[in-house]
């Protein structure tokens, strides 16, 4: 290698006081990064950019079993006015929107309080996050099947129930209940993330500022309000809209532990969707439901992550 | 200190999007060795557990008995994922060679996709083709022959015969005789009167819909009158708590675990289960579903088989096909699940006439009425289901439910070009 560099054009460049082997930083830096970037490229696009045209390309076609196999006739905006007009969309939305605010309480003010009981290190610190993550590791098939039986009307909650002298109650059969149900169960999931990354955050609040706050006279919960919780504003903003992303992906506990019942008192805007591609096969009606969704999250998203983003940089 | 070439990186990832390019193409779940004379392997889906699953092993293993050259190689996929998955298979003409499909709710989609290969010729030169009653065959709108039944599942009801020994109940023939009895269990406290499905799917209506039939309504006919008896039957129940509240999004499934817990005194299921019955650690029979007006009425269910449209080896799975309907096949099915054979020969063998508890499935087989042809019954069934869930769950009256579905299937008919 040192001596093609010598000979080569490089080697040319370098002039006569640099070393023979030394290829100019910035050279370097170009050619590098194009390589080691595409393979991840090339599966993004596949794995992501192409699905995601497609379920476009859906939305604004007809397409249903028939024509599956073939060209798609264009339908323009048919199908999301098809989609706006239905009543069952109006009540995903409600219950999507209830779920959300049950994630974002559960996962910001709940979190908080976790991660600031668990930001000590210490060996019961470490196998109360070890026992979350396993929480958290759970396939919700396997969590939202074992809390479909816990919540039975003659399952472990409603015994418990029982011995307290208690009547049975419908946690997944009564329509209010049934969405708080879910609703919670979903939280109790999210939680071990949320506090992850909220403890994450605590321990990069510099240790001086706090123990300053501690010389002047303040309490625990004046320090973990007024100097912790403003520290960790922009983590709590990339949590809440992954909070609010994971609310509109919520289908697994409901597709397992309701399926979107009774009636339609859990069925939020992923289970919709999925019931009106899949069940009845109105495959242009659910990517436009999905599409919908998805512009929803991204209205969000996107400028909020700009904000926080522009906040770093200050 | 030296570092790696650049190139070397660059090598190495396109080497290995290759190599995965390459696995991936070589995974195809249709693939099988072909040629005459070569080794053959037929892929089959289907969604099957349990006893359903073990009847499939067992028909598998006597066609490999006499097909030396094949290997069956079967794929359960979630149920509720089967048909997304057949109808991506044919967007990518891949996929099985033979599928079990859920025919009363999907047939229209799949023969829409082209999912099916054309049975036609096949079944017409099959020379037991006779044995076969009409309902067993299902066309497509083109007049081709696309799935076949060499079975079927049906509707009745289970009993715990230990619960009804204890009030001196008598196993109930009527909706009325049912009635009673529930009362009489509901009122002594100890156990709940019935397991049966109303959860916001087909699941819901193939339960409940038997009681519209046995008063000559079928989906093709359905009013906000004719329909409230339905709904009405199910709140009263639903009221006098001898059906949970919790039914509302109970699946067939969990009504099973519920009967087999021991209490529960009756459970409206179907034959597919009585493989797992003998499990049961009480005494249990069954009857055909209570009748109503007209006598007791179900609509046949169960899954057909069918061949892909894009397989490599119709004839080899054509022979896969005839195995399951021998009356050898057809038996070893009945006996390791119990779902009735559709083979008139194979129904009178002593095996299956001789079953008592098989009996009331195999009688009603004689009285099903016929599914609509509409391209729309997946989302008429789901409708019903979803008004049943909410009249159990108290979200909507008899009337509403009834009204609501009425609505929805006309226009579910008119949707699906107005043929029923």
């Amino acid at each position: 290698m040192t001596a093609d560099l010598r000979s080569g054009k490089a080697g040319a460049a370098l002039g006569a006081g640099r070393p023979p082997d030394c290829v100019p930083t910035r050279a370097r830096r170009v050619t590098a990064p194009w390589a080691y970037l595409l393979a991840a490229v090339v599966l993004l696009a596949l794995v992501c950019v192409y699905p995601l045209a497609e379920l476009v390309h859906l939305a604004f076609s007809a397409v249903g079993p028939t024509n599956l196999i073939g060209s798609w006739p264009w339908a323009g905006l048919a199908n999301f006015r098809a989609v706006l007009a239905n009543p069952e969309l109006m009540q995903a939305v409600r219950v999507t929107a209830e779920l959300t605010v049950m994630l974002l309480v559960s996962d910001l003010v709940l979190g908080f309080v976790v991660a600031s009981v668990l930001v000590s290190q210490s060996y019961s610190t470490s196998a109360v996050m070890s026992l979350m993550v396993f929480v958290w590791a759970l396939p919700p098939l396997v969590s939202g099947t074992v809390w479909k039986f816990l919540l039975s009307s003659n399952g472990a909650v409603n015994s418990l129930l029982g011995l307290l002298g208690f009547q049975p109650v419908d946690f997944l059969a009564s329509p209010t209940l049934a969405l708080w149900s879910v609703g919670l169960v979903t939280c109790w999931a999210a939680l071990p993330f949320a506090t992850l990354v909220l403890r994450s955050g605590m321990l990069a609040v510099p240790r001086d500022v706090i123990e300053a706050a501690a010389i002047d006279g303040a309490r625990y919960g004046k320090i973990q309000t007024r100097i912790v919780l403003p520290l960790l504003r922009p983590t709590m903003g990339i949590l809440a809209i992954l909070a609010v992303i994971y609310s509109f992906q919520g289908f697994n506990f409901i597709y397992v532990m309701t399926e979107g019942g009774p009636g339609t008192a859990t069925a939020n805007v992923p289970f919709l969707a999925y019931q009106q591609a899949f069940t009845s096969f109105e495959l242009s009606g659910g990517a436009a439901i999905a599409l919908l969704a998805l512009a929803f999250v991204l209205v969000l998203a996107v400028p909020y992550a700009l904000s926080v983003r522009h906040e770093e940089h200050e | 200190m030296r570092h790696l070439p650049t190139r070397w990186f660059a090598g190495t990832a396109v080497v290995a999007a290759l190599v995965l390019a390459a696995g991936a193409c070589s995974s195809s779940p249709g693939s099988a060795s072909g040629g005459s004379g070569q080794h053959i392997t037929l892929t089959v889906w289907s969604y099957f557990g349990g006893d359903q699953l073990a009847a499939l092993k067992a028909v598998d293993k006597l066609f490999e008995q006499t097909h030396p050259n094949v290997t069956v190689n079967e794929i359960v996929v979630p149920g509720p994922e089967l048909d997304t998955k057949l109808l991506a298979a044919a967007s990518t003409r891949a996929g099985p060679d033979v599928f079990f499909n859920n025919v009363v709710v999907d047939f229209p989609e799949l023969s829409a996709a082209g999912a099916f290969y054309n049975l036609t010729k096949f079944w017409h030169a099959y020379p037991d083709k006779s044995q076969f009653p009409a309902a067993a065959i299902w066309k497509g709108s083109n007049g081709q022959i696309q799935n076949v039944m060499s079975y079927s599942n049906l509707n009745g009801l289970f009993y715990n015969k230990t619960i009804l020994d204890q009030y001196h109940l008598t196993p109930p023939a009527t909706v009325t005789q049912l009635e009673s009895d529930m009362q009489v269990i509901t009122k002594a406290g100890k156990y709940t009167a019935l397991a049966a499905s109303a959860d916001p799917e087909p699941d819901g209506a193939w339960t409940w819909f038997p009681l519209l039939l046995e008063q000559g309504t079928n989906y093709c006919n359905v009013t906000a009158t004719s329909a409230a008896p339905m709904f009405q039957t199910v709140a009263n129940w639903t009221k006098a708590g001898y059906l949970p509240k919790e039914a509302a999004t109970w699946t067939q499934t969990d009504t099973w675990t519920q009967f087999m817990s021991g209490k529960y005194a009756f459970l409206v299921d179907g034959n597919w289960n009585l493989g797992a019955a003998k499990a049961a650690t009480f005494s249990w029979g069954t009857t055909q579903y209570p009748a109503g007006a007209d006598g007791s009425r179900v609509f046949p269910g169960g899954e057909a088989m069918g061949i892909s449209a894009f397989t490599k080896h119709p004839q080899a799975a054509w022979e896969y096909l005839e195995a399951w309907l021998s009356s050898q096949g057809s038996v070893l099915d009945f006996q390791n699940s119990g779902q009735i054979p559709t083979r008139a020969d194979a129904a009178t063998t002593p095996a299956v006439k001789d079953d008592t508890a098989a009996a009331p499935f195999v009688a009603a087989i004689k009285t099903v009425s016929a599914w609509p042809t509409s391209s729309k019954i997946a989302q008429m069934q789901t409708t019903v289901g979803t008004e049943l869930s909410d009249v159990v769950s108290g979200q909507a009256s008899a009337a509403s439910a009834a009204a609501a579905t009425a609505t929805a299937i006309q226009s579910d008919i008119k949707a699906g070009g107005g043929d029923c």
